[in-house]
């Protein structure tokens, strides 16, 4: 169980992005999270996946509180995969940085085996996700949160990833936060849809 | 008309940027090469003092004439120049390995940083050749006194550079993501900070080379550097300037157009580099 107990988060001297905010996601349970831009949907990714401190409350793994340091459970896909990647690094040792990642994924996300040995500049935004996808996916995830994280792909493309993500997410029960301005999309994938402006 | 003009263009564009950047580069190695290993074949029985043959100006046998101990002036220049490079590659790698080191430390803690920020700021405030003569001074001048010096004084320019590119690349997503994904602060820098601050290292290095050598001639020139038996370029000036006066030009003029031609090339070979590993460099300046 993933639980977001009552946090708050603002920028320096800034008015609160969101105050006393609670959520909860079960192991395999499928959350689509929608809000209007700017909203602070961005920021609570962030928040959830330790990569920024919120000021008040507590992000709990399985009745713990998540750690600093270590492959951390809890994996975020960013919006923009050309920022998330090295530019000098090859894409398989892209890939290495995760550990172990099941070669079986890259299959069912549509990464070819000849894109290994290219550099990022070498591969088109679409391409790169999929590799952000592929990696976010460790041995060590259990919950995945998806930032807007298919919504600069094709309908195709889309469709691809979404059914990869939701066959795995049952197979090895990750929990999964879809954060996105589409609410067909949500509509779609979702066990339920909660409104970003209703939770705080 | 037109088919001429063609012509004309298509010859224009053979030198292109590479080519020109190429021809530079082998030019000015060939005459770096050329200077270092000439200095070779200079045995101690060409520097020998021959009072036969005092103050000769520039001829075909002593193309940089002799001093007023008979000594000829085109050996002392190499052998000068060697001596110099000497000096500059030592004290630039020990530079540069200073610059490394504290760049990198800055990606520890904030106090680190604030610490780094500090000594870089202390050191530039003082000019260069007066903590230069302090510490040769202190250590007693000579080789030691004088690589010792240039390397402690030369590192904060090119450390603030690499500071700078540190914290460029600490604060990018996919450092972020790394740390999440595991890795931890020491495995961060070495694979992904370190790749990346490696061709700067490589170009600040070799643009630090030109300070180096004439700050080590300037110090030899005032008296705190190198022992006044050998033949660097430093102390063949300051000797050169007692006889002046009495119209032996060519005492400084050739040696000290040597160590500009020297100086100007590692400049040269400096920029061409940074034309080549890091082709954006001028819009981001």
């Amino acid at each position: 169980m993933l639980e977001v107990e009552g946090v708050s988060y603002r920028h320096t001297r800034q008015p609160w992005l969101f105050r006393n905010l609670s959520l909860s996601i079960a192991p395999g349970e499928i959350v689509g999270l929608y809000g209007k831009s700017g909203s602070g949907k961005t920021t609570l990714a962030q928040v959830i996946a330790n990569y920024l401190k919120p000021e008040e409350g507590i992000v709990k793994v399985n009745e713990k509180k998540v750690k600093s340091t270590g492959p951390n459970p809890v994996q975020l896909v960013w919006q923009h995969p050309e920022k998330a990647i090295n530019p000098r690094w090859k894409m398989k040792n892209v890939l290495a940085e995760a550990g172990n990642v099941d070669p079986r994924i890259f299959d069912a996300l549509g990464i070819a085996p000849s894109w290994m040995t290219r550099y990022p500049s070498e591969l088109s935004g679409g391409e790169l996700q999929r590799f952000c996808v592929a990696r976010a996916l460790a041995p060590n995830t259990e919950y995945l949160i998806a930032d807007e994280m298919t919504t600069m792909l094709d309908a195709i493309t889309q469709a691809q990833i979404w059914y990869t993500i939701l066959q795995l997410a049952k197979k090895r029960a990750i929990g999964v936060l879809v954060i996105s301005h589409d609410e067909q999309l949500l509509e779609r994938i979702c066990d339920r849809v909660i409104d970003f402006n209703q939770l705080h | 008309m037109s088919v001429s003009n063609n012509i004309i263009r298509k010859r224009k564009n053979m030198w292109s940027l590479r080519v020109k950047s190429t021809v530079i580069v082998s030019v000015s190695l060939s005459i770096l090469v050329g200077m270092l290993i000439s200095s070779f074949f200079i045995t101690p029985d060409k520097l020998v003092v021959d009072l036969q043959l005092r103050n000769i100006a520039p001829s075909l046998e002593h193309l940089f004439g002799t001093d007023w101990m008979g000594r000829d002036m085109l050996a002392r220049t190499l052998k000068g120049l060697s001596l110099s490079f000497g000096v500059g590659l030592l004290s630039v790698i020990i530079s540069s390995f200073i610059a490394l080191l504290l760049s990198l430390l800055t990606l520890t803690n904030k106090a680190v940083d604030v610490c780094v920020t500090w000594l870089i700021d202390l050191f530039l405030s003082v000019p260069h050749i007066v903590l230069l003569i302090l510490i040769a001074f202190t250590l007693g001048g000579g080789f030691k006194g004088v690589v010792i010096g240039l390397a402690v004084t030369h590192w904060p320019s090119l450390t603030r550079l690499l500071r700078a590119e540190v914290l460029q690349i600490n604060s990018a997503e996919y450092v972020a993501i790394s740390q999440k994904l595991g890795k931890t602060k020491a495995w961060v820098a070495a694979h992904h900070v370190l790749p990346h601050l490696l061709p700067q290292l490589l170009i600040g290095s070799i643009l630090l080379f030109p300070h180096a050598i004439l700050h080590e001639a300037a110090i030899t020139f005032l008296g705190f550097g190198l022992s006044p038996e050998t033949p660097a370029i430093g102390i063949i000036l300051s000797e050169a300037m007692r006889y002046l006066s009495t119209g032996m030009w060519w005492l400084a003029l050739f040696p000290g157009l040597a160590l500009l031609v020297m100086v100007g090339i590692f400049d040269i070979l400096g920029r061409q580099l940074q034309k080549w590993i890091d082709p954006f460099s001028g819009d981001h300046l």
